[in-house]
């Protein structure tokens, strides 16, 4: 919920960074606030879901609840089942042989 | 899966949008002859990165990157000799250091989801005691072993062999000149340019500043 600080909003906004690529104001980043920019990030990521309660309300808010809270973990369970990890390898030479 | 790069690549969102990677020290530098130079390294890419808007800078980290996930630090560095074998995501990833040489090693550890690819985890290996031949073979200069840890931390905040530049310190055919002692070695980039001092080319800093905006 805007104004509020913590751990909780750090995940919340690491989230939607990942899941969407959202930009975050460092600040809030930092300090787990969610400020203005977190809270846009948070309307977007539900816009584009269609994520609304319709017992009571009609277009999407920028509060977390419990339905954006399943939709952020679901999508994060499905990002990393179907992620897979490659390491790449870079040798650099200074003695003129060439890189 | 292991495989040469061919490009610049993007951090994880979360940690780009920190602008900052956190960088851990193995006990293989922070009590041994690299100690002093990769203080000096992060000072002066932080410095070249403050003058230049680079996006990024690095900050020391207390814990290793965790083996088998996210935590811990972004980056971790060593000075080898021999096998130097790391764990990440689970993945064995070993270099197999020549203590004595004139280079440098960076592993860039990915997460790939579709055609997005993401850096998540860095390693740079260094040689214990690189030497130069200045006739007899003795160890290289501390200005030229701050060039190669450099260099490598630009490896690390994501540009390839491919962006190497011609102009800089990222220059992909570095050649090292002997000096009378070794704080007189020097790095010989395009002809006359020697380093240190350190200095980025227009290059350079596009790419880096692309990979972090």
């Amino acid at each position: 919920m805007p104004g509020t600080v913590g751990t909780h909003v750090q995940k919340i906004q690491a989230a939607v960074i990942k899941l969407d690529g959202t930009a975050i104001e460092p600040s809030e980043l930092a300090l787990g606030r969610y400020g203005h920019s977190t809270a846009a990030a948070v309307l977007q990521y539900k816009q584009k879901r269609g994520i609304v309660n319709r017992s009571y309300q009609s277009k999407a808010d920028n509060i977390v609840g419990k339905m954006t809270i399943a939709a952020l973990d679901q999508e994060l369970v499905d990002r990393e089942q179907t992620t897979c990890v490659v390491v790449e390898s870079i040798t650099c030479r200074f003695d003129g042989t060439g890189n | 899966m292991e495989r040469v790069i061919d490009m610049a690549t993007p951090w994880e969102d979360p940690i780009k949008a920190s602008k900052s990677l956190s960088i851990f020290a193995g006990s293989s530098v922070s009590g041994g002859a690299w100690a002093k130079v990769f203080t000096d390294a992060i000072a002066q890419f932080n410095s070249l990165s403050t003058a230049n808007s680079l996006g990024v800078t690095f900050k020391l980290a207390s814990a290793a990157p965790d083996p088998s996930g996210v935590g811990g630090a972004d980056v971790q560095f060593e000075a080898a000799s021999g096998t130097v074998s790391f764990v990440s995501f689970g993945q064995q990833i070993s270099v197999n250091a020549n203590g004595t040489s004139l280079s440098g090693d960076t592993k860039q550890v990915m997460t790939v989801f579709g055609n997005t690819k993401r850096i998540a985890k860095a390693f740079i290996v260094v040689p214990a005691t690189p030497q130069v031949n200045a006739n007899p073979v003795r160890a290289v200069g501390d200005g030229v072993k701050l060039v190669i840890a450099v260099h490598e931390l630009i490896h690390a905040v994501g540009l390839s062999n491919a962006d190497h530049s011609p102009d800089d310190l990222f220059n992909g055919y570095p050649q090292v000149r002997a000096g009378a002692k070794p704080e007189d070695d020097k790095i010989e980039v395009n002809g006359p340019k020697r380093l240190p001092p350190l200095f980025l080319a227009s290059q350079t800093m596009a790419a880096i500043q692309n990979n972090w905006k």
